[in-house]
């Protein structure tokens, strides 16, 4: 494997932690939230 | 004779108001008290419900419910509700400012400072509250026209004023414990506290909010009215006269109009103002003795001396529960904790009440308070002439909810909906899309090559993430297409409509019209469909549609059936999905009519609703909603998708001793879902690889689709029958709804109920694919 082997597996491994973030984040967020912010926020009474 | 016997047009004055509980506190708190006169305006294409005017407002309410209040034909009605012709001059109370006239700066006794100004934002429904809501905090939210969404409720500091905090409660008609919003905008105002109340209220509509403003007086918190659409009242020769509402309400009275800004500037000074000094409603006594020889008035300040210190003691405003205890609401009574005698003396009190006054005691409550409302109506509205959007919306009815026309105008919309989803926009857009990915992709795969990567990296980025979430991305155009059009549906105020004239079909399936708004969101995406059966009032009714929201296919399968489409079914697509979505409805109502009868025995929720005007959406509220619909998905894409593509791709290329493998059949994932496999060879689905796309769908449907890209290497084509996509479509359509939706259901009904659902849709999925299978295959398809 050279250098920019590295650097890849690198980046994929940032990419992936930021998403296993993001999903924690929006289960923690207590509302079963599927990620459709855009449903759920016009579903607020007018 | 009842209200129902009433043909259109004719009037009536209501005699009696049947039923009992919280319907017939309902009924009240909508206004159908002995007293009122009505004039019927339509029936719906059905024949059911029947929509009134009753107290300068509209109203819908089942026949059945409308057969429970006696009436009394009069040739036309004699209370005209009188306005004023013209404002005239009056002096400004200044409630809730620095001034001369009220309150001079440093008087009085304002918190401490850096205390936090807590409001609660209470309103009706439709009176723009969400609007305002935004305005104060700067918020981005969307405003959705129809009535009954969900419970949840916003916070966010007022722009800046960082030491407040203003809670957007959901809208509701009245404080009594009819509906899980009235409970929790209730016990809000009465646990949490807030420093103020903002009370919005529809200026347009004026005596239908009073009602909701007059018991949150009640409650002697610092309240402000902001009475909202004020441009629309002008628009339409109407005013108010503001000095004059002042003064009779006893708290601030602010024109504003949200969706304009204006006045909004004004209405946070004066909401501040009131917060920081505590000043209270100077205005609670809302009885008259002139009302019905003034027995309410004797009555309920009767009652204020018996429950004064268990009011106290319980920490309830003393009007409020004077009133709740006339009414003898529950909740109320057990925090009050009467002793006999005291109990008893209550109800000697109102059992007077009732005899002098010749009504009952719910029923005089609510008559105390419409009267008031009609005296400062009376005192301080110029009547608009009918709103220009009033007409509109009874043109655009006479097409859209006539007698033959509402439900092929109905069924014709959706089709057009799907059609252009389907076949022309969201298509055209995402051909474009998928074009430009490939380009990318290729572009990628040079590159790589050409830096001489190592070749299980090039394959994981190429033949796993760009394959797999390519794949999903190209379905944006689509899923945000159809998003649009669903929020163009309710945002008008259609949904309303279509809720009004379903309600008799859906009544057949053991549903109300109600019902109607979570099923068609569970088109966009089942987990907010889940969350907004809150609005139902019947736990009944909550359950059950819940339970067949999975059959409304969301927008996150429609990757699934594109793909199939694509490569199966080229052409087609139009009828193919809408048949699948049909095929979906279809088994619902099958499903329905099973647990009718068996899990859901008992009746529908009454309906009782308003039907609000036509409301074009603003183009800044749709641009808006789309890019947050976009933003999401990319989002889900970039999360879930990734990791599911990443770890499908690792369990594809790697055998049982994590060897790198070519052969993807002899690797981790041939071998789980090869031991599972059998068990769908009946419905033609029995490939290793279509079993693993099936299971990551749990995690999110796009990750079908991913799964199925990164297995095949994009030849799924020659790999699977036509018979095999048909199974393969029918049970994606009605397997399991995905993780996110399981979580929302256990919220709402427990982990045993959302465990049967995963369980009772996989049983439907399997039974309705292996007769597509067994159709097919009789039908020559192979």
């Amino acid at each position: 494997m050279h250098g920019i082997d590295f650097v890849i597996i690198a980046l994929l491994a940032a990419a992936a932690a930021l998403a296993v973030r993001s999903i924690v984040k929006r289960r923690k967020s207590g509302k079963s939230c599927c990620g459709d912010c855009a449903s759920c926020s016009r579903r607020c009474g007018g | 004779m009842t209200l129902k016997d009433l043909k259109v047009g004719q009037s009536a004055v209501i005699t009696e108001v049947g039923g009992e509980g919280a319907l017939r506190q309902h009924f009240l708190d909508m206004g159908v008290i002995p007293g009122a006169e009505t004039t019927v305006v339509k029936f719906a294409p059905m024949g059911d419900p029947m929509e009134l005017q009753i107290h300068g407002y509209e109203l819908t309410l089942r026949l059945d419910d409308a057969g429970k209040i006696g009436v009394r034909r009069i040739p036309e009605r004699t209370n005209k509700h009188v306005r004023v012709q013209q404002i005239q001059p009056s002096d400004h109370p200044g409630l809730g400012e620095d001034g001369r006239l009220y309150h001079h700066k440093g008087d009085g006794k304002p918190l401490p400072e850096g205390t936090v100004l807590t409001f609660a934002l209470v309103g009706n429904q439709n009176c723009g509250k969400t609007t305002l809501f935004n305005q104060l905090t700067g918020a981005n939210q969307h405003v959705g026209n129809f009535p009954g969404v969900t419970v949840d409720r916003k916070d966010g500091p007022i722009k800046g004023h960082p030491n407040t905090l203003v809670t957007d409660l959901p809208g509701i008609y009245s404080m009594s414990p009819y509906s899980s919003e009235e409970i929790v905008s209730r016990n809000f105002v009465l646990e949490n506290k807030p420093k103020a109340i903002i009370n919005i209220v529809d200026a347009t509509n004026i005596e239908r909010n009073l009602y909701l403003t007059i018991q949150l007086l009640m409650m002697d918190v610092p309240m402000v009215v902001a009475l909202n659409m004020m441009d629309e009242v002008e628009e339409n020769h109407g005013s108010i006269d503001i000095n004059g509402m002042e003064t009779m309400l006893g708290v601030p009275v602010v024109p504003i109009s949200a969706a304009k800004d204006e006045g909004v500037d004004e209405l946070v000074r004066h909401a501040i103002h009131i917060a920081e000094y505590q000043e209270r409603p100077r205005k609670q006594d809302f009885c008259s003795r002139d009302d019905h020889g003034g027995a309410i008035h004797r009555a309920h300040h009767a009652v204020e001396a018996i429950i004064e210190d268990h009011a106290e003691r319980a920490g309830l405003p003393l009007r409020f529960a004077a009133d709740k205890a006339i009414e003898g609401d529950p909740l109320i009574m057990a925090q009050l904790d009467l002793d006999t005698n005291e109990r008893e003396m209550l109800e000697h009190v109102i059992v007077q009440m009732e005899k002098e006054g010749g009504m009952d005691r719910c029923a005089a409550i609510a008559d105390m308070k419409f009267d008031f409302i009609e005296r400062v109506c009376e005192a301080t509205v110029v009547k608009p002439q009918e709103s220009v959007g009033r007409i509109r919306s009874e043109k655009i009815d006479r097409v859209l909810t006539g007698k033959y026309t509402a439900i092929p105008c109905f069924i014709g919309i959706m089709l057009l909906v799907f059609y252009l989803t389907f076949n022309v926009i969201g298509a055209a857009l995402q051909n474009l899309l998928a074009m430009g990915i490939s380009a990318l992709s290729a572009a990628a795969d040079k590159g790589l090559t050409a830096a001489g990567v190592n070749a299980g990296l090039h394959s994981l980025i190429i033949d796993g993430i760009f394959e797999g979430v390519g794949s999903v991305l190209s379905f944006l155009p689509i899923v945000v297409v159809l998003f649009f059009f669903l929020s163009l549906m309710e945002d008008s105020g259609y949904i309303a409509r279509v809720a009004f004239f379903m309600d008799k079909l859906l009544r057949r399936i053991g549903l109300s019209g109600r019902s109607i708004v979570p099923m068609l969101i569970g088109f966009g995406c089942t987990v907010p469909a889940v969350m907004s059966t809150r609005t139902l009032p019947s736990r009944r009714d909550r359950r059950m549609t819940i339970l067949l929201t999975p059959f409304m296919s969301c927008s996150a399968k429609l990757p699934i059936y594109t793909f199939f489409v694509a490569a199966f079914f080229p052409g087609k697509g139009g009828l193919i999905m809408t048949g699948l979505y049909f095929l979906g409805i279809l088994l619902g109502i099958v499903t329905a009519l099973l647990f009718k009868d068996t899990l859901f025995r008992g009746e529908a929720v009454p309906f009782v609703m308003e039907l609000p005007n036509y409301r074009l959406p603003g183009a800044k509220n749709v641009l808006q909603l789309l890019w947050e619909k976009s933003k999401d998905f990319l989002q889900k894409a970039f999360s879930v998708i990734l990791i599911a593509t990443i770890v499908v791709w690792f369990l594809q290329s790697f055998g049982p001793s994590l060897n790198y493998v070519t052969d993807s059949s002899r690797s981790l994932m041939a071998l789980i879902a090869g031991a599972i496999a059998p068990v769908f060879r009946p419905i033609g689905l029995g490939d290793w690889r279509i079993v693993t796309a099936l299971i990551s769908g749990f995690m999110a449907k796009e990750s079908v689709v991913s799964t199925l890209e990164v297995l095949y290497g994009g030849g799924i084509a020659g790999a699977m029958t036509t018979l095999s996509a048909v199974s393969m479509l029918v049970f994606s359509l009605l397997y399991t709804p995905c993780v996110a939706a399981i979580a929302a259901i256990r919220r709402e009904m427990g982990g045993k109920w959302a465990a049967a659902v995963v369980l009772f849709q996989c049983g439907v999925a399997y039974l309705a694919a292996f007769a597509a299978h067994g159709i097919g295959y009789l039908a020559g398809l192979r």
